[in-house]
C-alpha cells in the first residue's frame, strides 16, 4: 500500500451495511424456520388457524415477510448512511 | 385460427402497444446522449428508487415464478409456498451486499457490465473471457426457457398457436430491447412490475371468492390431502435438506447473478438504493406469496389439472372474467419479458464491450468512426442474440423449469465468488477467481447432468463449496494483487 493513503470511509460504510444485510437475512431465516417447523411435525390435527390459514403458514409466510419489509425499512433509515457515489470521496457527486 | 379468445387478446394487445411506445421514447433519449455505451448498457446510471426496485424484482421474477412455481405449488400445497418465500431477502441482500461499493467502483472505472468490474479487480483477460463465455452460454439457455414459457402461456390463454404466440411475444421483447437499450428495459420493467402486482391481486381475490372464503378453501384442500396444508408436502417430498439448500440457490446465491448485479451499479444515488431495498422487498414478497398461493389454493377451486405449466392459464381463465384474465395474462408475460430483456442487453454488452472493445479493438472508442461502429454493433448484437434464442424456442425442449434452474445455478457457479470475494477480500486475485470459475462451472455441469441431488440437497451446494475452496487455496498460493487494485477497491 502506498504511504499516506487512507481507506475510503464510504467503503467502510458499505462493508458495515453488507454485514447488516446479511444479519437481517439470518434473522429472517430464523423467523421463517421457527414458525414453519415448530409443532408442525405431528400433522394438521393440532394446527391453529389465523384468517383461515394454518398458523404455521400465516406466521412464517404471510406475517413474516411483511414484518421484515418494515424491519428492512427501519434498518435502512437507522443504520444506513447516505454517501456520495462519486469516484472520489471529496467530490460532490457530479464527478 | 379457431378458438381465439378476443376479450383476452385486447388487454394484452393494449399492453404490448404501451411497451412499444416506451421503447420509442427511450430511443430518443439514446440519440441525444453523448456517451452511447453508458446510456445503452446502463441508462447513464440514472435509476431512481422506484424504478430500481421494480427492475430488480421484475428481472428476478421469471417464467418459473409465474408458470412453473405456482404449477408445482398446485401439486405440493402450502409447503411449496414456504419454499418460494425463501426469496424475500433477495432485494435487500443483493443491494446491501454489492451495494454502494459496487456503485462507487463502477463509477471510478466507468464500468457498464459485471465483467468490466472483474477486469478491473483481477487484471486477467482469462477471467473476463471465462466470465463472458459462461454468461453467454447460460443466458442463451435461460432466455430460451423464458421464451418457451411465455409462448406456452400466450398459447394457453389466447387460443393462438404456439408459434404465433412465440413470434408476437419474442419480437416485442427483441425490438424494444434493441431499440431502447437499458433505459427501455428498466422503464418497461417498472411498468411490468406494476402489472404483475395487479394481476396477482386479481387472481388471488378471484380464487378465494370462488372457493367461498379462505377457511372453506383450506378445508377443501385438507379434504383432498391433509399433507397439502403442511410444510412437508405430499409424501414428505419437501424434505428439510432439500428446502434448506434452496436458501443458497434462490436467496444467498442470487447476489451472483450478473443481470441482477448489473442493476446495483446503475442507480442514481444512495437514496435511490435505500428506497429500492424497501420497495423491492415489499413487491417481491407480495408477488411471490400471491402467485404461489394462487397455485396452491387453486387446487381447491379447479381440481384435477395434470400438466404443471398449464395450471396458471387454465386457472385464470376459469376464475376470472375474460377481460380481467387478459390483464392477468399481461402480468406473467411481463415477468417473463423483463427477465429476457435484461439478459439480452447484458449478453449484447458482453459481446460488444467485454470482448470487442476490450480485446479486439480498444481504439474504437476513441474515434468518431469507431464510436459509430460500436453503436451499430450494439444494436446488431442485441437483435442477433434475440433471433438466435427465438429460433431455438421454435423447437421447444421439454421441462423448461429445469433449464431455467440449471442456468441459474450455472451463473452463480461462475460469478458469485469472483464478485463477492473481489469486493470484500483483499487477497483475492485473478488466478483464484479463474480457478473458482472453472472448477465451479465444471462441477456444476457434471453434477447437474449426472445426479439429481447431492445428499438430498440441490447440487449448487457442493458446487459453491468447491468453487470457494479453489478460490481461497489458489489465491493464497499465488501472488497478492497489485497495490493499484487495492487502491481502486479500498482506498480513497
Amino acid at each position: 500500500m502506498f504511504p499516506g493513503k487512507h481507506e475510503d470511509r464510504r467503503f467502510k460504510t458499505a462493508h458495515f451495511e453488507a454485514i447488516c444485510s446479511l444479519a437481517l437475512t439470518a434473522l429472517y431465516f430464523l423467523w421463517w424456520y421457527g414458525f414453519a417447523y415448530h409443532g408442525t411435525d405431528s400433522g394438521p390435527e393440532g394446527y391453529h388457524y389465523f384468517m383461515g390459514l394454518p398458523g404455521w403458514f400465516f406466521f412464517s409466510c404471510v406475517l413474516g415477510p411483511f414484518l421484515f419489509c418494515f424491519i428492512a425499512w427501519a434498518m435502512v433509515n437507522l443504520l444506513f448512511k447516505e454517501v456520495s457515489l462519486a469516484p472520489k470521496e471529496e467530490d460532490d457527486g457530479r464527478g | 385460427m379457431e378458438g381465439v379468445n378476443v376479450s383476452v387478446v385486447i388487454p394484452v394487445a393494449l399492453y404490448l402497444i404501451g411497451i412499444y411506445a416506451m421503447a420509442v421514447y427511450c430511443n430518443r433519449r439514446l440519440s441525444s446522449s453523448d456517451n452511447f455505451m453508458e446510456e445503452y448498457f446502463i441508462g447513464s446510471r440514472g435509476m431512481g428508487g422506484f424504478v430500481l426496485a421494480m427492475t430488480l424484482v421484475a428481472t428476478y421474477t421469471s417464467a418459473s415464478s409465474f408458470i412453473g412455481g405456482p404449477g408445482v405449488a398446485y401439486k405440493m400445497g402450502l409447503g411449496w409456498v414456504l419454499l418460494a418465500m425463501i426469496q424475500v431477502p433477495t432485494a435487500w441482500l443483493t443491494l446491501g451486499v454489492l451495494g454502494k461499493k459496487f456503485a462507487i467502483v463502477a463509477r471510478r472505472i466507468g464500468a457498464v457490465t459485471v465483467n468490466d468490474l472483474l477486469r478491473a479487480r483481477y487484471e486477467s483477460p482469462a477471467v473476463v473471457i471465462a466470465g463472458s463465455v459462461s454468461l453467454l452460454a447460460f443466458f442463451v439457455a435461460a432466455m430460451t426457457a423464458q421464451f418457451i414459457g411465455g409462448a406456452r402461456l400466450f398459447q394457453g390463454m389466447t387460443g393462438l398457436s404456439y408459434n404465433t404466440g412465440l413470434a408476437i411475444f419474442a419480437v416485442t421483447v427483441v425490438v424494444y430491447t434493441t431499440v431502447g437499450g437499458f433505459r427501455a428495459v428498466a422503464l418497461t420493467d417498472a411498468l411490468q412490475g406494476v402489472v404483475m402486482i395487479v394481476g396477482t391481486t386479481a387472481l388471488l381475490f378471484g380464487i378465494v371468492s370462488m372457493g367461498g372464503g379462505m377457511e372453506k378453501v383450506i378445508a377443501t384442500l385438507r379434504n383432498i390431502d391433509p399433507d397439502l396444508i403442511t410444510p412437508h408436502g405430499p409424501d414428505g417430498f419437501i424434505s428439510k435438506p432439500f428446502i434448506l439448500s434452496f436458501w443458497v440457490l434462490v436467496c444467498l446465491g442470487v447476489v451472483g447473478l450478473p443481470h441482477t448485479a448489473v442493476r446495483c451499479m446503475g442507480y442514481r444515488d444512495s437514496r435511490s438504493m435505500h428506497g429500492a431495498m424497501v420497495i423491492g422487498t415489499f413487491v417481491l414478497a407480495f408477488v411471490m406469496l400471491g402467485m404461489h398461493l394462487c397455485g396452491a389454493l387453486g387446487r381447491a377451486v379447479v381440481p384435477g389439472i395434470d400438466v404443471g405449466d398449464t395450471i396458471m392459464p387454465i386457472l385464470s381463465l376459469r376464475v376470472l372474467p375474460p377481460v380481467v384474465a387478459g390483464i392477468f395474462l399481461a402480468g406473467p408475460l411481463a415477468g417473463v419479458m423483463s427477465t429476457i430483456d435484461s439478459q439480452l442487453i447484458l449478453a449484447s454488452a458482453t459481446i460488444v464491450k467485454d470482448i470487442y472493445v476490450n480485446y479486439v479493438s480498444p481504439e474504437s472508442v476513441r474515434s468518431e468512426r469507431g464510436i459509430k461502429k460500436v453503436r451499430i454493433m450494439s444494436l446488431a448484437a442485441t437483435a442477433m442474440i434475440g433471433t438466435v434464442v427465438l429460433l431455438a424456442a421454435f423447437r421447444p425442449p421439454e421441462l423448461i423449469v429445469w433449464i431455467n434452474i440449471f442456468a441459474f445455478g450455472g451463473m452463480q457457479a461462475a460469478f458469485l465468488w469472483p464478485l463477492v470475494l473481489g469486493l470484500y477480500w483483499k487477497r483475492a486475485n485473478g488466478k483464484g477467481a479463474l480457478a473458482s470459475m472453472v472448477t465451479g462451472v465444471i462441477t456444476y455441469i457434471s453434477m447437474a447432468s449426472t445426479m439429481k441431488s447431492f445428499m438430498g440437497m440441490n447440487v449448487i451446494i457442493p458446487t459453491l463449496l468447491v468453487g470457494l475452496v479453489a478460490f481461497v487455496l489458489v489465491s493464497l498460493l499465488s501472488k497478492r494483487p497489485n497495490d493499484s487494485v487495492i487502491d481502486l477497491f479500498w482506498m480513497e
